[in-house]
């Protein structure tokens, strides 16, 4: 039976045109393949063009035609969630302006989150970054990944404690001091110097470890506070966790080293 | 207490603090009955118990919209792009 918020799961991919099914009312593409080929347009048309021996744009050059058209429906809705990521911005710990209210009995408007919509736009923002770690063998070479790897666990550890202390009623100040001596550590760990330009998250753990140290910093006698993140650091944070978890494991801060 | 009627489901929801206006948005729009289990102040997320009557024309669209919140957030909190 078709419902109201079919509209939500059916969809037609932005690459290929193809209808399919999204587990997730973010999703745009039908495929890991689709969502490859699209990065690749976007971001370099000539590469996708010239770079034809790559087997995974070959599957998609017949259709190719096809593919102008669909890019074309994309940057229209593109342009949309990029107007939306400023209002989302602005908004988003406020009213949402965009949610329709259900108004007639008969039918259904579906509301959208605000919050996840603006994780889904920081995953957009950041596509670069995704690929990169997606398939870091195409950026780094063998020992900058180690370097990159090394850097990334940590970084994705530090995430996880940031958000679970966000979520907490009261963080214990010995806790957080750990966590900022560990962005501390990170910081001044040879690891960081050696760090390739390209990598994604250096500004990002840079402005941690300065907000770290000023909260650190002010708590003087108190022995717990409420650690709070703003929403849009927050989403920030969540979309890096999400890109770290795909590229590796989660690893316990006791067995983690931060400083060689 | 008030009886159940027949035709209603009951689900329990543990809902984040992040989407809680998203959801409470939906559950006021559609007048849903809900009740408020329990608050887990630790992990800034609720227990909300939300009835839906499966013959209102839009209760299941509703339940439908809530449950895909829940995923999505969940997907974005605590899984990976590997897990597509």
């Amino acid at each position: 039976m078709e419902t109201n918020n079919d509209h939500l799961k059916n969809k037609t991919c932005l690459n290929c045109g193809n209808n399919f099914i999204a587990e997730r009312i973010t999703k745009k593409y039908c495929s890991e393949n689709c969502k490859q080929i699209a990065f690749y347009k976007r971001n370099n048309p000539q590469t996708f063009l010239l770079n034809n021996t790559n087997e995974l744009l070959l599957t998609n050059m017949a259709n190719h035609n096809q593919l102008a058209i669909n890019d074309n429906n994309y940057k229209d809705e593109h342009k949309n969630v990029l107007s939306f990521n400023d209002t989302a911005r602005d908004n988003i710990a406020v009213n949402d302006k965009r949610t329709v209210a259900t108004t007639d009995n008969n039918t259904y408007q579906p509301v959208q989150s605000s919050f996840i919509e603006a994780i889904a736009v920081a995953l957009e923002e950041k596509e670069q970054a995704l690929f990169m770690l997606t398939y870091p063998q195409k950026y780094w070479q063998a020992d900058t990944l180690a370097t990159v790897k090394w850097i990334s666990i940590r970084l994705r550890n530090l995430i996880e404690n940031l958000l679970r202390f966000s979520n907490y009623n009261s963080t214990e100040k010995g806790s957080f001091k750990c966590l900022t001596n560990a962005f501390t550590q990170l910081i001044a760990s040879p690891y960081f110097n050696l760090l390739p330009l390209n990598y994604p998250f250096t500004n990002l753990l840079k402005q941690l470890e300065q907000e770290s140290n000023r909260i650190a910093g002010s708590l003087k006698k108190k022995s717990s506070f409420r650690f709070k993140l703003s929403s849009n650091r927050k989403v920030q944070l969540i979309a890096t966790r999400y890109m770290l978890a795909g590229f590796i494991p989660l690893v316990k801060f006791s067995e983690l080293n931060f400083e060689k | 207490m008030q009886p159940i009627p027949k035709n209603n489901n009951i689900k329990s929801y543990t809902i984040p603090l992040d989407i809680l206006i998203d959801i409470l948005k939906i559950v006021l729009n559609n007048n849903l009955d809900y009740n408020i289990e329990a608050i887990n102040d630790k992990e800034s997320s609720l227990l909300m118990q939300i009835s839906f009557d499966q013959t209102h024309i839009n209760h299941p669209k509703a339940k439908e919209n809530i449950e895909y919140f829940l995923n999505d957030y969940s997907h974005f909190f605590y899984g990976s792009p590997n897990e597509q």
